[in-house]
């Protein structure tokens, strides 16, 4: 086949329409480097790239600018430390010493993110405020990078989200170290509980609701536990959650109402 | 005033880590990434984070950028393309719980500049002329594939037609298409 006669096919090429078996071979082509064929894909990415220009145009929403370059600026700062090519993380045992630390960093700027987003009046936020903001972001989003970079290769760390509808505005992470024997709960957003009750987590594995602790969120919401996790067989599926308890607990058993919940992944 | 830099300078300026030429590119193509999001995803809050995605990765990745290529407008809306695609098709894509959006009202800076605006509304005058010139179900068929990522055979599934009918709408409609917009 000339090269002419492969115009219009690279052009469904780019819009993701060949069929496989002449896709297989028109990429096989544009990997030898044909200068002709590289400009008429050029042109058809060129061409296809218009094709949105015909959508009416919707602004992006407000606040959205502001985090991605909260989060471009964190990055940056973060190439400039460390720099581009250094080395993977590794995850040791010193390194799962100190990861409690690492949680309790993204947990102190999610936290103070919170505050500054829950009780910093919207209307008197002048550009100085939003950018804090932003940086806050930023950074909340390159701890979460970081940590989620020591998530990868760490084996036996497990990850549970808890969330419910009776306390939509909470969330809970549960971080269970499996290899330690070790979890870590941290929540915000939550409500105090109401007067002569308390709050209660439970480790539920096979119908079985295992006691984990009690605990108050301070007056910004947030509450932090931890605790050894049980014997429990290998590959055993686990669900956390939180209970309003009456406050003379614990308790054995959950005898109050259901406010997050969430499963280990 | 001075001229506002083009979309090439731009481009430079953000593989230099030049948060200010970022915003700037933000300012001109948030809205159409955003835009392009939405007639994909058919979700706000995914359409948002392909923003976010795809305005992140040229500020990482920016050395990809190969100005012989293509223009940094053909690179920004194949890779929101792309990245859209790619949520389309992942069935175990959870959606981050996104931080809700109101952080105050932003005004687009006035670095987007007026020239650039005026080529985006003549482009876009343009393709809206070239789709209009389809016939109906040829531009459907091309939508389908375009926007919405569906194969020959979903297409023909969809709009009831014989495949290779289907795959001539496509190519026949790409084709004259891309000859119509090529001509002006």
């Amino acid at each position: 086949m000339e090269c002419v006669d492969r115009r219009d096919m690279i052009l469904l090429f780019a819009a993701g329409v060949l069929d496989a078996a002449e896709a297989a071979e028109l990429r096989q082509h544009l990997a030898g480097g044909c200068p002709q064929c590289s400009g008429y894909l050029a042109e058809a990415e060129s061409t296809l790239a218009l094709l949105p220009l015909q959508l009416d145009v919707e602004q992006a929403p407000p606040g959205l600018k502001h985090r991605v370059l909260g989060r471009a600026r964190a990055q940056a700062a973060r190439a400039s430390s460390v720099g581009d090519g250094s080395a993977p993380m590794r995850i040791g045992g010193w390194d799962r010493v100190v990861l409690p630390a690492a949680i309790a960093a993204v947990l102190a700027v999610a936290v103070t993110l919170l505050v500054v987003r829950q009780f910093w009046p919207v209307n008197v936020r002048s550009p100085e405020d939003q950018r804090t903001i932003a940086d806050l972001q930023g950074q909340l989003h390159l701890v979460e990078d970081q940590l989620s970079e020591v998530q990868q290769p760490l084996k036996g760390m497990k990850f549970a989200e808890l969330t419910g509808s009776a306390q939509p505005a909470a969330v809970g992470h549960v971080f269970l170290d499996t290899a330690m024997k070790n979890w870590y709960f941290f929540t915000c957003g939550m409500r105090p509980a109401p007067d002569g009750k308390t709050y209660e987590l439970w480790l539920i594995h096979d119908g079985q609701k295992i006691p984990a602790g009690t605990f108050d969120v301070s007056g910004n919401g947030t509450a932090t536990l931890l605790g050894s996790i049980p014997p429990l067989p290998g590959g055993a599926a686990v669900t956390l959650a939180v209970t309003d308890e009456p406050s003379n607990g614990p308790h054995q058993v959950p005898t109050g109402k259901l406010q997050i919940k969430g499963d280990v992944e | 005033m001075p001229d506002a830099p083009d979309d090439y300078d731009l481009m430079e300026r953000i593989e230099r880590r030049d948060t200010e030429a970022l915003g700037m590119m933000y300012d001109r193509y948030a809205g159409l990434i955003f835009s392009l999001g939405q007639r994909m995803l058919h979700d706000r809050g995914e359409a948002e984070e392909l923003v976010s995605d795809v305005f992140l990765e040229i500020w990482r990745c920016a050395d990809r950028y190969d100005a012989r290529r293509g223009a940094p407008l053909t690179y920004l809306v194949t890779l929101g393309r792309s990245r859209a695609i790619d949520r389309q098709r992942s069935a175990a894509s959870h959606r981050r719980g996104s931080v809700s959006s109101d952080i105050g009202s932003e005004t687009p800076s006035t670095a987007a500049g007026p020239p650039a605006i005026a080529v985006l509304e003549e482009n876009a005058k343009r393709v809206r002329l070239a789709m209009g010139k389809l016939e109906p179900i040829y531009r459907q068929a091309v939508e389908l594939a375009f926007f919405d990522g569906l194969t020959h055979t979903q297409i023909a599934e969809r709009l009831d037609k014989p495949l290779g009918t289907i795959k001539t709408y496509i190519r026949q409609g790409l084709i004259r298409l891309r000859d119509c917009l090529r001509k002006d």
